[in-house]
């Protein structure tokens, strides 16, 4: 079971990944290319960038709005990408397949963070329910996603305290991984690709089309 | 009210306007709802989500889309009081969301979808009629038209030495056009203007066909009018071999 | 209003100093200049020639809010009314935070809707185009002056 998880399984999730990423920007350029001439024809590669860059990072008016919101969502999303990639554990089952190394997290920071995490994560589900602007947009698809984003970080806490059954949870863990990467293309994660396309294009729209800035 | 709806027309014109861009809008919202503090109506209705942009949005074309276009009159009508009544299309929301969502184009599209079932505020209506009928919205004649534009020439110039409101002249450097609110309801707007152009020394004209620049059919969402408008004022610069065409404030 | 802007920078046009505005003034954008047509520089070099006494809203340019008489709203007409007065709550504000007494826009919509919010909020503002604050205080030369009143 283990052995079939930490093999097959996360090749297919990987796979899976990658593959339907490529899928879904192939399928929108083709589309685009058919249907969005008007897009091709005002798009600016250096107001593209901008507007992108003042959107990756906090330089733009909407984050000013929502102080709170935004300190929130930016720790969230850092440490959705980074605890995972600087995890010691993580490194060392890179280590042992494919003999590669970077740098760790120390084990008890990387800890507290995957709490911090979990954390971050109870407050967005709670703000969905509580901001009335947030929870009459709120669909059941956005709290499930939260909670597949939250299970690999509560499963692997658990595991690394050896609570419950560590052997479960490990397996969990890897489960609900997979699961997250295999709904990545397909669901609303998307957007860490599509945010770029979308970005780019909005950018170009105002800045190259008419001159404003879109933040 | 009673009267059926073309599902079919709209399935086309909701196939015709999902573009990659209107794909990935759809699909692309987080309904993070960061876009309410953006737009005034939700401001001034005490932050009332249901003014919100991407709501509106969602329960006017996001539901149109989700139907495949089979939607009720009663539907549309819901769509008309939100898309009309409840945005100006001023696009700021399409500023201030993090994904960059044109959400202004997408109210637009649900207009336009509307206008294929005649659901459209009286008053457009009867712009675009008005446009058909004599090439403006107010459906001011051309013997108007040009009567007002000599009355305000000659009452200009008493005040300005020399004023002239040159008529169709070709080759002009500046075409001007105006919005047929002016001559309708303030004509000495057009005198205004003449007098600037006049002491500016600018080589300019006005054209009899195709004077009016505002193109309310945009914003009825009447594609086909819209492009008639435009048209005519493109037209009549050509004709007239202008140079360039200048917009009234 | 681009050009406008080049008679001014020009010189082809020329302000009477003695007749520069000077009541406190702001500036409405409207969406298809500012927003969605980079014209908002033009509207504040105009000004820059017209008035002393210059406000910006907040927020200005790109970033102002619409009037609430755009998108069809005004052409919509009676029916409409109540809303748009309503919705314009936000620019009320606004105008009334720069304390002006003047509000300029170059756009018909706005221009209809703002004196029909100074009504509705008592802002007491008044709303003039550019072309008439330019015919208002600019300088016409001689020999543009009407006959008669050379002759006299």
């Amino acid at each position: 079971m283990y052995e079939f998880i930490r093999g097959p399984l996360l090749w297919v999730a990987f796979i899976v990944f990658i593959a339907g990423l490529i899928y879904r920007i192939a399928a929108l350029v083709n589309l685009s290319l058919k249907k969005d001439q008007v897009v091709y024809d005002h798009f600016s590669t250096s107001w593209a960038l901008r507007s992108i860059f003042h959107w990756l990072l906090p330089l733009n008016r909407t984050v000013a709005q929502y102080p709170v919101y935004s300190i929130m969502t930016y720790a969230f999303h850092i440490l959705l990408l980074g605890v995972p990639i600087f995890l010691l554990a993580h490194s060392v089952l890179w280590y042992e397949s494919w003999q590669i190394s970077w740098w760790s997290l120390p084990e008890d920071v990387a800890d507290y963070l995957s709490l911090l995490m979990l954390a971050l994560i109870l407050f967005l589900i709670i703000r969905r329910m509580v901001a009335p602007y947030a929870r009459i947009v709120t669909t059941a698809a956005d709290y499930l996603l939260l909670v597949v984003v939250a299970l690999p970080f509560l499963t692997g806490y658990l595991a690394y305290h050896q609570w419950i059954n560590y052997h479960l949870m490990v397996i969990l863990h890897m489960l609900s991984g997979e699961l997250m990467l295999i709904l990545i293309p397909f669901t609303k994660l998307s957007h860490m690709i599509f945010f770029f396309f979308s970005r780019a294009h909005i950018g170009s729209e105002f800045g190259e089309r008419r001159g404003t800035v879109t933040w | 009210m009673g009267e059926p709806v073309n599902t079919e027309v709209i399935k086309e014109r909701l196939d015709a306007a999902k573009s990659a861009r209107m794909k990935m809008w759809l699909e692309l919202c987080a309904h993070c709802g960061l876009c309410a503090e953006s737009c005034f109506f939700y401001l001034a209705h005490d932050k009332d989500p249901t003014y919100m942009p991407s709501y509106k949005v969602i329960k006017t074309l996001g539901e149109m889309y989700k139907k495949k276009g089979k939607v009720s009159r009663e539907f549309l009508e819901e769509t008309l009081d939100i898309a009309w009544g409840k945005c100006t299309v001023c696009r700021r929301c399409s500023q201030f969301c993090p994904f960059g969502i044109d959400m202004a184009l997408m109210i637009s599209t649900a207009r336009g979808i509307c206008n294929t079932q005649g659901v459209v505020p009286e008053g457009l209506q009867k712009a675009v009629a008005n446009y058909w009928a004599e090439g403006n919205q107010m459906a001011m004649t051309k013997e108007d038209w040009l009567e007002t534009c000599t009355w305000m020439e000659s009452e200009t110039g008493e005040e300005i030495a020399g004023l002239k409101i040159p008529m169709d002249k070709e080759g002009a450097n500046i075409m001007y056009t105006v919005n047929a609110r002016e001559p309708m309801y303030y004509p000495q707007d057009i005198g205004m203007a003449a007098t600037i152009f006049h002491i500016a020394g600018e080589d300019w004209t006005m054209s009899s066909e195709g004077w009016d620049d505002t193109n309310l059919a945009m914003f009825a969402g009447d594609t086909k009018c819209m492009t008639h408008v435009v048209k005519q004022t493109y037209d009549a610069a050509i004709r007239l071999k202008a140079k360039n065409i200048a917009i009234t404030e | 209003m681009e050009l406008f802007a080049k008679y001014l920078r020009e010189g082809r046009i020329k302000i009477d100093p003695e007749k520069r505005i000077k009541e406190r003034v702001t500036y409405q954008d409207p969406c298809n200049l500012s927003r969605s047509g980079d014209l908002a520089e033009y509207g504040r070099e105009i000004i820059s020639y017209l008035a002393d006494d210059f406000v910006e809203m907040q927020p200005n340019r790109e970033h102002n809010h619409c009037c609430g008489g755009g998108g069809g709203f005004i052409p919509m007409g009676p029916p409409f009314k109540r809303r748009r007065m309503e919705s314009g709550k936000v620019k009320a504000e606004q105008i009334r935070a720069t304390g002006a007494t003047l509000v300029i826009s170059p756009c018909h919509n706005c221009f209809d809707q703002i004196r029909d919010l100074s009504k509705e909020y008592d802002l007491g503002v008044k709303v003039k185009q550019f072309k008439e604050l330019i015919t208002e205080t600019m300088i016409i030369p001689e020999e543009f002056q009407p006959k008669e009143e050379a002759d006299e």
